[in-house]
């Protein structure tokens, strides 16, 4: 083993460290607090802290079409003006890409940065 | 002079390994640097999900693998395409033009015989035959009593302390045009007619699963080998995952207070699941749950179980079935399940017992 190898050999594990460690710092950039992104008809109501304790209004003509509670870190339909109320049926949200609909009004929630879901699809 | 001559080339050997051996390690730093840049994106392939809100009154959830979000997001709309396709045909409230769907059935087949496309008229001949097979528990020509239902569920959600159940005359004498042999196919001519005047059709027992498995086979044909597709619950799985594991599929808890969402995961592959429930679609009379899967033996909302979930390979056979099932006992529906191979069921009573078909936990996650 020559010092020339080993110089060789350390500038390659220290490059290796390096690289893996960039990408650990860029995994813990992406894992921010979870929050739920309201949108209607496509368009982005608001985005809002699942830490934070609140109850979410969504606008209409005549006052409002639903309105969403965050409690506890879980985000659900409190109320909705639609016909069907498929959409307060549904259970609290809180892990990355879960979704509660309400179809008649065009609202969505879908959660972000959340916890991993552990299924690919549910069944409803 | 000869020995510094000899110390001079040494010397230069030696600076030229090191440059060699520089060469050398290049290749090894750039594949490790690849190695890591592959372990942090996740392959060529990734795995991509879109979205869509305009069929089947639902949610639409495609996932699949592509190399980049733009094709994926191409065959996906491939698939929306299809959805829509026969969301449209399969319509019982709104016409299309140029189309003649299921609502201009309704309208026009009691006076006289409707030409449809072979893409409905295939439709009704596989209703038909899963109406016989099932012993009427899923039939199609069930619309005027489930309109009647679905009016009462509006106005009961809409105003809740004022809900009122069907008067029970009007649920009889609508119960009296419900015979699916008064439905008329011409196979020959493509032509369909009822024999009924006041028969109506409503398709929504089956369509549903009937569509995802033409356009799970539509997704084959296109090239696409590995995809999920969910119609608002009703899941088919085509291929496996990126990884080469199976799809994880977790089954809705009908339990309103216990708050896991899924009480069961399955985990398949090219492999339909479908749950009927009674937690969704709903409404409530003093107190009592009345749910949107009427049965056709009392017209009455189903209440057997919380739900019922089907595995099976064909997407329409499983939604029929789910129906079916959960307009029926447990020992006429095990005694179904059982006796076809193609089919595994999973029962949940409203006290929260479930049942298994033998061969169920075949599909359940392995742990």
């Amino acid at each position: 083993m020559k010092k020339n190898d080993l110089i060789l050999m350390s500038i390659v594990v220290l490059i290796g460290l390096f690289s893996f460690g960039i990408v650990k710092w860029t995994q813990l950039q992406s894992t921010k607090e979870p929050i739920a992104q309201i949108t209607m008809d496509g368009k982005i109501i608001g985005t809002y802290s699942l830490s934070e304790n609140q109850i979410i209004y969504i606008p209409s003509k005549e006052k409002w079409t639903n309105q969403f509670e965050i409690k506890d870190g879980v985000i659900y339909m409190l109320e909705a003006n639609c016909p069907d109320e498929i959409c307060v049926h549904h259970k609290p949200i809180s892990k990355n890409g879960e979704t509660i609909v309400c179809l008649p009004n065009k609202v969505v929630v879908v959660i972000k940065n959340g916890i991993e879901r552990e299924v690919d699809g549910g069944t409803q | 002079m000869h020995t510094l001559f000899q110390n001079n080339r040494s010397k230069f050997m030696k600076n030229k390994t090191f440059v060699k051996r520089i060469l050398w390690a290049l290749p090894v730093i750039i594949i490790i640097g690849i190695l890591f840049w592959w372990k942090s994106s996740g392959g060529q392939e990734q795995q991509f999900t879109m979205e869509y809100y305009d069929v089947f009154d639902t949610v639409t959830t495609v996932t699949g693998n592509a190399e980049t979000e733009e094709i994926f997001r191409e065959q996906a709309e491939q698939l929306h395409l299809q959805l829509l396709k026969y969301h449209q045909l399969f319509d019982i409230y709104h016409t299309y033009e140029g189309l003649t769907n299921v609502k201009n059935l309704n309208e026009r087949c009691a006076t006289e015989a409707v030409k449809v496309d072979q893409e409905l008229l295939d439709f009704l001949l596989f209703a038909k035959k899963m109406c016989v097979e099932t012993n009427n528990e899923t039939n199609i020509a069930l619309g005027s009593v489930l309109k009647i239902w679905h009016d009462y569920r509006e106005e009961g959600i809409k105003d809740e302390p004022n809900a009122r159940l069907p008067m029970q005359i009007e649920l009889d004498s609508a119960g009296l045009h419900t015979s699916i042999d008064n439905l008329i196919i011409d196979k020959k001519t493509g032509e369909v007619s009822f024999s009924d005047s006041k028969l109506q059709l409503d398709v929504g027992g089956i369509a549903k699963g009937y569509s995802v498995e033409k356009v799970a086979q539509y997704g084959k044909k296109i090239g696409m080998t590995n995809f999920l597709l969910n119609v608002g619950g009703n899941i088919r799985a085509v291929g496996s995952k990126l990884d080469g594991n199976p799809w994880k599929i977790g089954i809705q808890n009908p339990s309103t207070q216990d708050q896991s969402e899924y009480i069961e995961t399955l985990e398949i592959k090219e492999m339909s699941v479908v749950t009927s429930g009674d937690y969704q679609r709903y409404y409530v009379v003093n107190g009592k749950k009345y749910c949107h899967i009427i049965d056709p033996d009392t017209l009455y909302p189903s209440n057997f179980f919380a739900s019922v979930t089907v595995v099976a390979r064909d997407s329409g056979k499983a939604d029929t079935y789910s129906t079916a099932l959960f307009n029926m006992d447990y020992p006429s529906g095990v005694k179904i399940v059982e006796d076809d191979p193609e089919l595994e069921a999973m029962w949940i009573t409203q006290n929260g017992i479930i049942y298994y078909s033998s061969g169920f936990g075949e599909h359940s996650e392995k742990k």
